[in-house]
């Protein structure tokens, strides 16, 4: 060994040591699309921030699946194939016991997978909770009781969630049960019969750009209005829609990342802290209706004390 | 394996990620109540289901304004604001973009009116007012706008029956099937009654009226998309209606009339963009009337029945282009071409073999300018070109101001025509001795003057929209001023049998104010009431009295669910002194209640529901003529008939699965 190579592994010695007194977060990413880099990149922007400096390095999911390195002290993953992938590779013995935080993922692909994971585990998930939810519907639609929400197969344990949720606004919910295509049809035609709004839950089974044109002019058609639970729904022709954006996802995942590596206590699963309404004012002056996203943003968050 | 392992792990969140496309983009939605130009009210499907209605004409009592009648049983007539029209042929109907008016004699709407199957309709608007602007010539005093369900929301199959007395029997069996890009519904019903009942002056006694209806129809509509951008709605069917007519007394033999008719229709519309949609439709409709009448010979000095056969045929055939646009969010615009052919052919209206016909041509637009969040134009206006009449303009401009949300006022004028119809222009029904050919008795011999008819109006109306209530309230104050309404003279100089053609004769004004109160205080309840007060004041010139307007009418409706899944309904409505047939023949004024009980149930997987609807509670009533032989008009006439409507009581049972 040369007098070179070994100042070289000296030099590489000592900077691992710095390193490793920063911590080492990698982001496995799901696939190169914008948005998923959009929310890596804000929680990149978070961590560096953070009092904890951070080493922090965007990967594929699929190359972190391979293995990862002991200096790693979390592991953050960005949506649901990341989540899945990573899963995996945790129940084979690949990942250690290296803490993973889950982001920018359903509730349902979480609950289905978190059990796999041999470490510590928090998630961020996209699912507005119900209350806020049924909140939004009592302060838009002040007059209107009866909600209709079709269930999928992923989304039948939510019911006794919504139920009680819309119970605590005053409102009522009434949910139909759809388990396969055959059955969306007849079960949507009674919900928008008994029912003065239909609320939008995910569930691929029902809601696909497959179903939608169907479920948006048929409620349309019956003068009831959709709230969805995407800007695209309000694109598209719902009248409301209740979501976090990208930007607030990612900054509550950096937020999180940082107390889990300070060890503070962090709650194992979140829901999305800020949000945004968006309406379509064209659908809701055509059905009689006045909705301000404003507004009603600022008396949801002013309900939740924010 | 893996790779649709991959599609589903990616759909988790593409419900929240994913992009999806425009469904209802702007062009294709409507127009709210507050942003109408005009006044609307809306006969929805719960409404219809809950009146115990058996058809159209009957749920017009609910609109204010709106006189409702019969000249007998088995020809419904309803009317706005003038009772001279016994065929309300100064309304728009349209059932799906489709007008049902007839060419054939004077623009009757009556029978394209009762030609509609109620358990295929979505609900209807009624757009008080004139408006040729948007709606052509005949929008005259109003819109009738008949919306049917859309096939995709008509899936699975439906029958219902209605049972009871005066011969009351209806059957209507419907299949709706198809997928998620094109669906399908045909229906099927049967309609009979006996109509009124009669009472004869001399001798008193009561007995049928030869007034029976009996209808059929087969309905069809298709739905489909073409393309994510392209729909396509389609349309056919056929009727056939048997009603009795004719009191039996002197001069009005009973018979039968018998019309068939068969309707197409297509409108296939385009999203160009997100702000720009075109359309195009097509509609046809052919009708023939069948009726051999007995004349009695000796009013024209000849010991025999005279027969006389009033029947004929008319076609019609309409195209239309229209573009729909939003350039800035502030601006909607519409503008179209419409080209309209109708012909009919009658030798008992006409006298000659040949078809009479006439084409219009139309251009339309109408701009509608957010001028700023609580101001709103709409400019509109219509040239129509007529083939015999020459070419007419309605303009119409109306403002709306939405202060806050609840309050909406508008203001508004506009003029509208009514183009003559055929028999109007060249109506000629002798009658000829049956075999000589020579003639005995001739009443219409049109001398080709009839212009069309003009209708200037001004409206002030305010609508209040109170959500957390449940209230809405809708107020319309009105001044029209008629023009050259078309009414049979005397031909000058006279002839031997005083004939008679039709001449822009009558001038009068109305003036007045109408209301509708909708209140859903609790979830289960609906209240209902509306009121017009109109006041003709007919050009002193003429000195025609016969434009008998009921000066107060109003009606009144609760519907509400019980516990136990049971339905109640309750409906009043009541009409003061007018008359449908000149000063002499003055009705009093009468008031109708109407109830309902159902109850809704399930029978395995089958939504039932049984219903008991007793119309007419406080008995037999007059609604057409007045009893007193002295006040129906000719007293020499012999022995009067008055038909009466009756106390009826019917059982309804629906099934849909």
């Amino acid at each position: 060994m040369t007098t070179f190579h070994r100042l070289a592994v000296l030099l590489l010695m000592s900077l691992m040591l710095v390193t490793s007194a920063r911590a080492t977060v990698w982001i496995a990413v799901s696939e190169d699309s914008v948005d998923y880099s959009a929310v890596a990149e804000e929680v990149r922007a978070g961590l560096m921030r953070g009092e904890v400096q951070s080493e922090v390095s965007i990967r594929p999911w699929t190359e972190v699946v391979q293995g990862v390195p002991s200096q790693v002290k979390l592991l953050v993953t960005v949506g649901s194939p990341a989540f899945s992938g990573l899963a995996e590779a945790s129940a084979e013995g690949r990942l250690g016991r290296t803490p993973l935080l889950a982001t920018l993922l359903p509730r349902s692909v979480f609950e289905a997978q978190r059990r796999k994971l041999t470490g510590p585990v928090t998630a961020i998930v996209l699912d507005q909770p119900a209350v806020r939810q049924m909140a939004l519907l009592r302060y838009a639609f002040p007059h209107l009781r009866r909600v209709g929400i079709l269930l999928g197969p992923e989304s039948r344990t939510r019911q006794t969630t919504l139920e009680r949720a819309a119970a605590e606004q005053g409102l009522q919910a009434n949910v139909y049960k759809v388990d396969g295509e055959a059955e969306l049809y007849p079960a949507l035609r009674r919900a928008l019969e008994e029912n003065d709004l239909l609320l939008a839950v995910p569930d691929a089974a029902v809601y696909n750009g497959g179903t939608i044109q169907n479920v948006l002019l048929a409620s349309y058609r019956q003068r009831i209005p959709v709230i969805g639970f995407s800007p695209a729904y309000v694109r598209a022709g719902a009248m409301l829609a209740l979501y976090s954006t990208l930007p607030q996802i990612g900054s509550q995942t950096a937020r999180a990342a940082r107390n889990l590596l300070a060890d503070n206590p962090v709650l194992p699963l979140q829901n999305p802290a800020e949000f945004a309404v968006s309406a379509n004012v064209n659908v809701a002056r055509s059905l009689g209706f006045r909705l301000s996203e404003d507004a009603l943003r600022l008396q949801l968050q002013n309900r939740e004390g924010m | 394996m893996s790779c649709a392992w991959a599609d589903a792990r990616e759909l988790a969140e593409n419900g929240y990620l994913g992009d999806l496309p425009v469904v209802l983009s702007v062009t294709r939605l409507e127009q709210s109540l507050a942003d109408t130009p005009g006044a609307v009210t809306i006969i929805d499907r719960d409404m219809i289901r809950r009146s115990g209605a058996r058809q159209v004409a009957e749920l017009l009592r609910f609109v204010p304004g709106f006189a409702v009648s019969g000249w007998n049983g088995a020809n419904p007539i309803a009317n706005y604001h003038m009772r001279l029209d016994e065929y309300g042929a100064r309304l728009q109907v349209f059932v799906d973009g489709r007008s049902v008016y007839s060419s054939l004699y004077l623009g009757d709407t009556h029978r394209g009116l009762s030609a509609v199957n109620l358990e295929d309709i979505e609900r209807i608007e009624v757009l008080r007012g004139s408006n040729s602007a948007a709606y052509g010539a005949n929008a005259y005093l109003g819109v009738i706008n008949i919306v049917t369900r859309n096939s995709a929301d008509t899936r699975g199959t439906l029958v219902s029956v209605n049972a009871g007395e005066s011969g009351i029997n209806d059957q209507t069996i419907r299949h709706g099937w198809g997928n998620e890009d094109a669906t399908f519904r045909l229906s099927a019903s049967h309609r009979a009654d006996r109509g009124f009942k009669e009472q004869r002056a001399f001798p008193a006694y009561y007995s049928n009226v030869n007034d029976d209806t009996r209808l059929q129809q087969l309905n069809f509509r298709g739905d489909m998309r073409l393309s994510p951008d392209d729909d396509l709605q389609v349309g056919a069917g056929m009727v056939r209606q048997r009603t009795g007519e004719g009191t039996g007394s002197f001069g009005n033999a009973p018979f039968t009339s018998t019309g068939e008719s068969v309707y197409a229709l297509a409108h296939w519309s385009r999203q160009l963009s997100a702000t720009e949609l075109i359309k195009l439709s097509a509609t046809f409709d052919d009708e023939e009337l069948s009726s051999l009448k007995y004349e009695d010979g000796t009013a024209v000095g000849l010991p025999m029945m005279v027969p006389v056969d009033q029947g004929g045929r008319s076609q019609r055939s309409q195209l239309e282009f229209s573009h729909t646009a939003r350039p800035f969010d502030s601006l909607r615009t519409v503008w179209g071409l419409t080209w309209r052919r109708e012909s009919a052919q009658s030798q008992a209206l006409f006298d000659v073999s040949r078809h009479h016909s006439q084409i219009q041509q139309r251009v339309f637009g109408n701009l509608e300018w957010r001028m700023a969040p609580q101001w709103l134009l709409n400019v509109g206006g219509l040239m129509e070109r007529n083939s015999v009449v020459g070419t007419n303009g309605a303009p119409r401009v109306m403002l709306n101001w939405q202060p806050t949300s609840e309050h909406t006022f508008r203001i508004g004028a506009t003029k509208a025509t009514r183009t003559p119809s055929l028999f109007e222009l060249y109506g000629n029904n002798p009658i000829r001795h049956p075999q000589t050919g020579s003639v005995l008795d001739w009443g219409i011999k049109a001398s080709g003057s009839a212009n069309p008819e003009r209708i200037y109006s001004q409206e002030v109306g305010w609508l209040g929209d109170f959500r957390t209530l449940g209230l809405s309230v809708d107020v319309r104050v009105f001044k029209e001023h008629i023009r050259g309404l078309l009414t049979p003279r005397r031909n000058e100089p006279a002839d031997a049998f005083g004939t008679k053609s039709y001449f822009n004769a009558i001038s009068s004004a109305a003036d007045g104010f109408e209301y509708q109160l909708q209140w859903r205080p609790y979830q289960g309840t609906r209240l209902w009431f509306s009121q017009a007060r109109v006041r003709i004041t007919p050009d002193q010139r003429q000195l025609d009295q016969s434009i008998q307007t009921p000066h107060n009418s109003y009606s009144a409706a609760w519907f509400q669910d019980l516990p136990g899944d049971w339905e109640m309904s309750l409906m009043y409505w009541h009409v003061s002194t007018m008359s449908w047939r000149g000063e002499s023949a003055r009705l009093p004024a009468y008031g109708v209640t109407n109830a309902r009980l159902a109850r809704r149930f399930r029978l395995g997987g089958v939504r039932s529901e049984l219903a008991l609807t007793v119309q007419s509670i406080g008995g037999d009533h007059l609604e057409f003529i007045p009893s007193s032989p002295m006040q129906t008009g000719d007293p020499s006439r012999g022995n009067p008939i008055v038909p009466l409507v009756q106390r009826r009581a019917f059982a309804t049972l629906r099934m849909e699965f």
